[in-house]
């Protein structure tokens, strides 16, 4: 029996659990050095007391109540949910087992091994609330993450993402559609090697030129048409816009944007075909009778004075009728919108020489001295040449119209770096002050030529809406009885900035 | 056949003009052949070898412009000179035909008959 209880002491003194042992009133008997150095009291301090003194009043009462019917029934009780207090007040969790200890079939002593699991449960706190922020933050960015998705989605245009190097990273629905891939097997390769571009007559557009290579070259919005050149289909004409991304002032990556524009394109081309063949077709009885009232006054020597007349008015009448009819035709393919999605190179200088051979018979009946100076590179590109045609032939059909026999008329050409400037100027018989804010509008005709010059008053009309579809100005400047000077200024595409940037690069 | 009297083609397919526009040129002077169509006309070409081509472009199978292309790949069509002359003024038009070779592009209605005589003459002389 003392060698059993020596055994048994020594063991309680060496083992890193804190016991404590109490009687049955409950006394406690003995608390052993791992028990000391856990909650700070010594055996001389404790013996004899209730253990009550350990209590904290934050261990749930039913714990209490479940250990009382276990130890009365003379069960052993396990539990994690024991909070006690220390000599020095702070609180400590344990995972504490109570078992009875028998002596002659009765219960003698209660022994209490306790183990300190104070950070044990302060970690799994810890970690249970970094699992909620966890989840929270999944749950966001999930949220997130469908929103741009179905952002994404929604958009009707195809939106491809690529990185600095152009690998793409991302790709809606719409895109899939239009090229026909896939996402998965798209996804990091070079957006340049998935696809190719053409302009419209079927021609590859380079690396260097297309719209991306100025969004993560120069760090600007690029967008025009393009043809996308599909193996055994038709090639798809896309307006494609390229937007870079820039990040703490560098450019990452792009976002480029895929409109199918078959639909308009298809539009464009059948009112393109309808004025085609309307100018045609209108023109034509036009010349008839131009040209038979010029035989029949080639030789009109057998006719009476008042015949010649009529002749006159029905010849002078069919060319106003011819002028009518060239304005109403641009009007029409103004207001049609005919000049949208044109991109072509252009060179103003030709279209000016033909313009002036359409005038070259009024210059001469006038005796009017025609100067024309252009630099030595007028080419612009994505301009349409038609609209460049309309704006000249009417400038200076006004110019010849208003300027007195013997009189001057000039065209200057010029460029610079992102615009092409025209400038018609006569010595013609001006526009009153108060008339040069109203004579691009519809039908307004200014005071000083309603009646002694014909026209529809379309002219400049026309003329002021396909600068503003261009995206250009036109000014005016005149002195009445002196002469007028319009201006125009038209933006030159990025194209023309865009080789010269790549031209920079390979210098 | 007097050697000084230049032989121009006609090709247009409106009547009313044809006869108009062969009409002034024989008052003027010239020797004339008419074509109504692209495949008339290059035929015509080719065996009378004339001086100068006056060339619509809206003709009824094969237009102006697809005549033209073909009359070029021709050893003595390479170098006739030709006038485009037209109610179309399209610069698209105009720029095409310019790129494959013609000497100027008229339009019908903005011109006078005898204007286009001068212009021929200047070519020829």
């Amino acid at each position: 029996m003392n060698i059993e209880v020596f055994d048994y002491l020594r063991v309680l003194k060496i083992i890193p659990e804190a016991v404590i042992i109490t009687d049955t009133n409950p006394h406690i008997v003995y608390i052993n050095p791992a028990f000391e150095k856990l909650t700070g009291y010594k055996l001389s301090e404790v013996k004899g007391k209730n253990p009550r003194i350990l209590k904290s009043g934050k261990t749930p009462m039913r714990v209490y109540r479940a250990l009382y019917r276990a130890l009365t029934t003379g069960k052993s009780f396990t539990t994690k949910e024991v909070i006690n207090r220390r000599k020095d007040g702070s609180l400590y969790q344990i995972d504490a087992s109570y078992v009875p200890i028998y002596k002659e079939g009765k219960p003698v002593l209660y022994m209490q091994i306790q183990h300190d699991i104070t950070d044990h449960k302060k970690a799994e706190t810890e970690l249970a609330k970094r699992a909620a922020q966890l989840a929270a933050l999944n749950r966001s960015l999930q949220e997130e993450f469908v929103k741009e998705k179905a952002l994404l989605e929604s958009i009707g245009d195809g939106v491809i993402a690529m990185d600095k190097e152009g690998k793409i990273i991302a790709l809606n629905k719409k895109t899939e559609a239009i090229f026909g891939w896939k996402t998965k097997d798209v996804l990091g390769k070079s957006l340049f090697k998935e696809f190719q571009l053409a302009d419209e007559q079927g021609k590859i557009i380079p690396k260097d030129l297309r719209p991306i290579q100025l969004a993560l070259t120069s760090a600007q919005v690029g967008h025009g048409i393009y043809f996308l050149v599909k193996k055994g289909a038709e090639k798809t004409p896309l307006f494609i816009t390229s937007a870079p991304v820039v990040l703490d002032g560098a450019v990452v990556g792009a976002v480029n944007i895929y409109r199918d524009v078959s639909q308009q394109v298809a539009t464009d081309r059948a009112k393109d075909e309808f004025l085609y063949f309307a100018s045609h077709t209108l023109r034509t009885p036009l010349s008839a009778v131009a040209w038979s009232i010029e035989r029949l006054n080639e030789d009109s020597i057998g006719y009476s004075a008042e015949q010649k007349k009529s002749l006159n008015r029905i010849y002078d009448q069919t060319q106003r009728m011819i002028r009518l009819t060239n304005d109403l035709l641009d009007a029409t393919r103004m207001e049609f919108g005919v000049l949208s999605y044109k991109y072509e190179e252009t060179n103003p200088r030709i279209i000016a020489s033909n313009v002036i051979t359409d005038l070259k018979g009024r210059i001469k009946d006038k005796k009017i001295k025609f100067t024309l100076v252009a630099g030595k590179d007028t080419k612009a590109y994505q301009t349409y040449s038609n609209a460049i045609y309309m704006i000249l032939h009417n400038l200076l059909s006004n110019a010849v119209k208003f300027t007195p026999v013997n009189g001057t008329v000039g065209l200057r050409i010029s460029k610079t770096e992102k615009e092409l400037i025209l400038r018609v100027s006569d010595s013609g018989v001006g526009i009153p002050k108060l008339a040069q804010t109203k004579i691009f509008q519809k039908m307004y005709r200014a005071q000083n030529v309603k009646d002694k010059f014909e026209g529809s008053g379309l002219g400049l009309y026309i003329t002021s809406g396909i600068i503003n579809h261009m995206g250009g100005k036109i000014t005016v400047k005149s002195i009445p009885r002196q002469g007028t000077t319009f201006t125009v200024m038209l933006p030159l595409a990025l194209q023309i900035i865009q080789s010269k940037q790549a031209e920079n690069i390979h210098i | 056949m007097n050697k000084l009297v230049k032989k121009v083609l006609l090709i247009e397919d409106e009547s009313v003009l044809l006869e108009l526009l062969s009409g002034k040129f024989k008052d003027s002077g010239f020797e004339v052949s008419c074509a109504q169509s692209a495949e008339a006309g290059i035929k015509l070409a080719l065996q009378n070898h004339p001086d100068l081509i006056l060339l619509d472009l809206i003709l009824p199978k094969m237009d102006g412009l697809t005549m033209l292309k073909k009359l070029r790949k021709d050893e003595w069509g390479k170098r006739v000179p030709v006038i485009i002359l037209s109610n179309l003024n399209d610069q698209r038009k105009v720029s095409e035909a310019m790129k494959i070779g013609v000497y100027d592009f008229l339009v019908k209605s903005n011109v006078k008959l005898s204007d286009v005589v001068k212009e021929v003459r200047e070519v020829l002389s």
